[in-house]
């Protein structure tokens, strides 16, 4: 009794929005708006909102506050979007109409709004950019959706490989000849650790999927090798029988096996990832070069920590091209001063900012002489990212990102369990599937 | 022999152990029991303390953490730690997190919902205690549901909605979503009050010649004011400590409540936590709550014209 | 009428309405972003078939099963503690009270740092006491981490369950008790015969909330295990995040909402039957 009224009425309601929700089904056209007026993004005026995630709260907060002061007809309004939730804050604010006028959106996120027409398609804008050329390729390659560019790179968090020069001196290793190779990341690993008193080899981020795939993925990469093949649409899974990621997790199943590695790395999800090394206790760390800049003193940058670029297998370099996109969406009240604060952030001068608020700039023209003077850490991140890429697919954040998701599960059983002909088949299956269910 | 429908709140104190004991200590009874009494009451004492002892350490152990740098923090415990004390975490907190704003900002939310909660929930319980309407028990039913359902379920259709309404992105708005996920608690506990109430105490003040509205409040008064207070405590540390709500309908960073804030220390791309930062956030937070608790500790104390109606 | 108006207004318009869109979301294939597409009951027949769906539902029940009785019988105990207002009881009360005060999203952050192996005070604690090595990893194991949870959960909620039963204890009469004493009634026939039944629609009240709360459990496994290792500890709160915001397939999360609403909803109405207080519904002469 009780039970059925609420249904009857609950019913009675759905048929009543049945009709309302009809008329508004369909949000967000195949097709985006394209800018025609030739004055776009210059002289702009009124505010500009911009959302930006709270990981580049140094970088945009200090950007915003310049250009405010130098801009006085045309303000930008910051607001830092939650970690866990900035793509679900994106997706509920264009929905109800109401999006910002520039978002820098995690790079790996864009595919999923660019293939629905969510955002204003820049191309025209981005080709009168002379340095079109130079911007990030794996940035733009993740802003590209069937030909067409729906945002330009914001700002570059790349994956590098931290070592400590003062262990590697104690252990007797050359501290200007960082490892190249997964062999001589091993054998550094080994004699580090052989120093004792608490000091480990190597560390890494063991229950920290979205670690994982940011510093172990380009080792693959730097080999010649992706874990997806083809374009989004039609892309296969390409793990059953990929040596390069059998490379890899070997290299961990062996560090993790030698003990190289803290034992309490198993549980670290990634809230307290590189602390150990910032204390001085590790020898190599693959991490992001944002994460350690922000975890250390600057006069320890270079002296007791330095990167090198994340080698392959048999040399050969790469990194995750992470960081944001800048985007502007199809309903924003002010594209056009939005575009005309995305120039200026591009600009050299704003690029060379990027390295002292932990971020590393998205051009590869800017690495001058002066620059790799002046941050040399971020001069080899910089370099990299001529190399670099980011998966470019509608499944990330569930392959890599999801809890329980098949690239954590085949990572676990490689290198946990030691069975790397079973990771390998729950990797090629567990993508395949992925994969199949994203196809429209 | 009285009708045990009929409850009658007392000033005696009670004694669970066994003897019940009496603020007299001529009576008779009392005498008796003492030597019995002082034995429970050892034993109550010590069961007590121990018990507190074990559910207070946790918290005081995460208020000591909170006077550690994060760096010792994500180490083994040690006792030399104690003689690395430092306040860093709470300046840091304040001065560079602002997190005295976000603290206001949670208060007046949370000051706010408790209000309405107490105001709403009484009135319904009141209505649903002593009227039957037709189709009470359904709309009872339906405030209940409120209870039953993941936030997350209906967020996507209740922003379209708020955001209709002009109701995103402001703490006014945040308190009425909150007070109406409070009803339903508060209103179950109203209306458990006030059917405990003995009705017929107030008809016994009108036949004294009180008026209706007078006995109305100083008769029921304190008998309902325990109820207005678990009411309000719950809906004051449900509003304090919710934070998907926030996320959810808070865009503007200068509106912020605190467990967002919180939430926003996490660093860097895969969410770094600086531990210490997080301990001293939660000793901050806790203050208002144990303040406000202690506050209303002595309406749970019930203190009653005894002896009004015997038999 | 009109008293209950507004509270049934305010839950009409923030709870119904919505409650109602999202049954209407759940019969279509509403992405998080983009069109959608009306599908009917296609969602609902996917769920019952859904191996993750399903695992999930039985970790929340068994989840429930585990915590209710002892959130249940230690509430109970702390209110017969507390009941009487003596020396001290003030005290306890606020040390039981306060770790519901605290709430469990933090509580889990701070369990989070201390079940750490290696680092944290649980196996510190534990391996000086010999029942436990100092680098057990509680999270990445489903029986570790659901007894670390189920304790915290239950150090959390009790406190609530003492306070609800509480303060229906103090409105029973301490004539029932003295008239009792004088037939030489045992402290546990005291508790049977006269607290248990006076106390029905109290400790319908404790159950209710406690087990809706069980049944809407997310934020602890969320922040503790993320579900892990794989999704042997994901609840269902957690099954309909994921497949809301990381998968991005609103509709079908939404289904697995009402279904979980509609649970709830069952469970809690035979509870409150079962503990109905028909006898003190109506007070009457």
């Amino acid at each position: 009794m009780k039970l059925l009224s609420r249904k009857t009425l609950t019913g009675a309601a759905a048929v009543a929005l049945l009709g309302a929700a009809a008329a508004c089904s369909s949000s967000g056209s195949a097709a985006a708006p394209t800018p025609t007026n030739s004055s776009f993004g210059v002289n702009a005026t009124g505010t500009v909102q911009f959302w930006a995630r709270t990981v580049s709260k140094t970088l945009a907060q200090k950007l915003v506050s310049e250009f405010n002061a130098t801009h006085k007809n045309l303000q930008v309004k910051l607001t830092l979007t939650s970690i866990n939730d900035d793509t679900t804050t994106l997706a509920t604010s264009i929905r109800a109409g109401d999006p910002p006028d520039v978002v820098g959106l995690n790079d790996i996120d864009m595919p999923a709004f660019t293939s629905v027409g969510s955002f204003l398609n820049l191309t025209s804008e981005i080709n009168k950019l002379p340095y079109k050329a130079d911007l990030s390729p794996g940035h733009v390659g993740l802003a590209t959706y069937q030909g067409k560019l729906y945002g330009v790179p914001y700002w570059a968090d790349l994956s590098v490989l931290w070592y400590n020069k003062t262990l590697f001196k104690e252990a007797g290793l050359n501290p200007d000849d960082p490892p190249t190779t997964y062999a001589q990341i091993l054998s550094d690993a080994q004699a580090i650790n052989k120093l004792g008193h608490g000091i480990s080899g190597f560390t890494f981020a063991g229950d920290c999927q979205g670690c994982l795939g940011f510093t172990v993925q380009p080792g693959i990469w730097a080999d010649g090798s992706h874990l997806t093949n083809g374009d989004i649409g039609s892309q296969t899974a390409n793990i059953a029988g990929n040596t390069a990621l059998e490379s890899a997790l070997t290299l961990y199943r062996n560090v993790w096996t030698q003990h190289l590695a803290p034992d309490n790395d198993r549980t670290d999800n990634g809230t307290t990832w590189g602390q150990d090394f910032a204390a001085g206790k590790i020898g190599i760390m693959p991490g992001g070069y944002g994460q350690l800049v922000n975890l250390v003193k600057p006069s320890q940058l270079g002296t007791e920590f330095m990167d090198t670029p994340l080698p392959g297998a048999n040399g050969g370099y790469s990194t995750f091209d992470g960081g944001d996109d800048f985007a502007i969406p199809a309903a924003a009240k002010n594209p056009s001063g939005a575009w005309e604060f995305i120039q200026w952030v591009l600009q050299t001068q704003q690029q060379d900012q990027y390295p002292g608020l932990g971020a590393t700039p998205v051009r590869t023209d800017v690495l001058t002489p002066a620059f790799s003077a002046a941050h040399p850490e971020d001069a080899v991140a910089l370099k990299a990212l001529a190399k670099g890429y980011a998966p470019v697919t509608m499944v990330y954040d569930q392959m890599f990102n999801q809890a329980g998701g098949p690239w954590f599960q085949m990572f676990t059983t490689a290198v946990y369990n030691g069975n790397m002909t079973q990771a390998l088949q729950q990797g090629q299956s567990g993508l395949a599937k992925l994969l199949q269910q994203a196809s429209p | 022999m009285t009708s045990v429908t009929a409850s009658r709140p007392s000033r005696a104190t009670r004694d669970s152990r066994g003897t019940r004991g009496s603020r007299d200590a001529r009576d008779p009874r009392a005498v008796r029991g003492r030597s019995r009494s002082r034995l429970s009451f050892a034993l109550y004492l010590a069961g007590g303390t121990l018990a507190s002892l074990l559910f207070l350490l946790p918290l005081a152990w995460a208020v000591a953490r909170s006077f550690m740098p994060d760096s010792l923090v994500t180490q083994a415990p040690a006792a030399r730690d104690f003689g690395h004390l430092t306040t860093a975490n709470y300046t840091g907190l304040i001065q560079a997190n602002d997190i005295l704003r976000y603290a206001l900002n949670s208060f007046l939310v949370a000051c706010g919902t408790a209000l309405l909660t107490a105001v709403i929930a009484t009135m319904a319980g009141y209505g649903f205690a002593r009227f039957r309407f037709p189709g009470s028990g359904v709309v009872f039913a339906l405030i209940l549901v409120t209870m039953m359902i993941p936030f997350q379920a209906l967020l996507t259709p209740l922003f379209l909605e708020m955001h209709s309404l002009g109701l995103t992105n402001n703490l006014a708005g945040l308190a009425l979503f909150y007070t109406t996920f409070n009803l339903p608690f508060g209103v179950f506990v109203m209306r458990n009050t006030f059917m405990q109430i003995p009705w017929e105490l107030s008809e016994a003040a009108a036949v004294d010649g009180a008026s209706p509205s007078r006995t109305l409040i100083s008769v029921l008064r304190p008998l309902v004011v325990p109820g207005i207070a678990t009411t309000v405590l719950y809906a004051f540390l449900f509003s304090w400590t919710e934070f998907v709500g926030a996320l959810t309908f808070l865009t503007s960073n200068n509106l912020y409540t605190l467990p967002l804030a919180l939430l926003n220390l996490e660093y860097g791309s895969v969410g770094q936590v600086n531990f210490g930062y997080l301990e001293a956030g939660a000793v901050i937070a806790m203050i208002p709550c144990v303040v406000l608790y202690l506050g209303l500790q002595r309406f749970y104390i019930r203190g009653l014209v005894a002896g009004v109606v015997k038999g | 009428m009109l008293l209950v108006a507004p509270a049934f207004a305010m839950v009409a318009v923030f709870v119904l309405f919505p409650l109602g869109f999202a049954v209407y979301i759940s019969l279509t294939n509403w992405p998080l972003i983009g069109p959608y597409h009306f599908v009917g009951g296609q969602n609902y027949s996917l769920l019952v078939h859904d191996p993750e769906f399903i695992h999930s539902v039985l970790f929340t029940l068994l989840y429930t099963a585990i915590v209710t009785g002892p959130i249940f019988v230690i509430g109970y105990a702390m209110a017969m503690l507390v009941r009487s207002n003596r020396f001290g009881s003030t005290f306890f009360r606020t040390a039981f009270f306060l770790p519901f005060i605290i709430g469990l999203a933090t509580e889990s952050f701070m369990a989070l740092l201390e079940l750490q192996p290696d680092s944290g005070a649980a196996d510190y604690v534990l391996a000086k006491v010999g029942l436990a090595h100092a680098n057990t990893a509680w999270t990445v194991d489903y029986g570790l981490a659901l007894t670390a949870i189920c304790v915290i959960v239950v150090w959390f909620a009790s406190g609530l369950t003492m306070m609800l039963l509480m303060a229906g204890m103090q409105g029973i009469p301490i004539e029932l008790y003295e008239a009792a004493d004088a037939d030489g009634a045992t402290w546990w026939q005291k508790e049977s015969r006269i607290t248990l039944p006076l106390l029905r629609r109290n400790i319908a009240l404790a159950l209710v909330i406690s087990v809706i709360g069980s049944f809407l459990a997310f934020n602890q496994f969320y922040i503790l295990t993320e579900g892990g290792p794989g999704t042997s500890t994901q609840p269902v709160v957690m099954w309909i995040y994921e497949e809301a915001f990381v998968q991005y397939h609103l509709g079908y999360a939404t289904s697995g909402a009402i279904a979980l609403v509609v649970v709830i909803a069952i469970i809690s109405a035979a509870q409150l039957y079962l503990l109905r207080d028909d006898r003190a519904d109506r007070v009457s002469r």
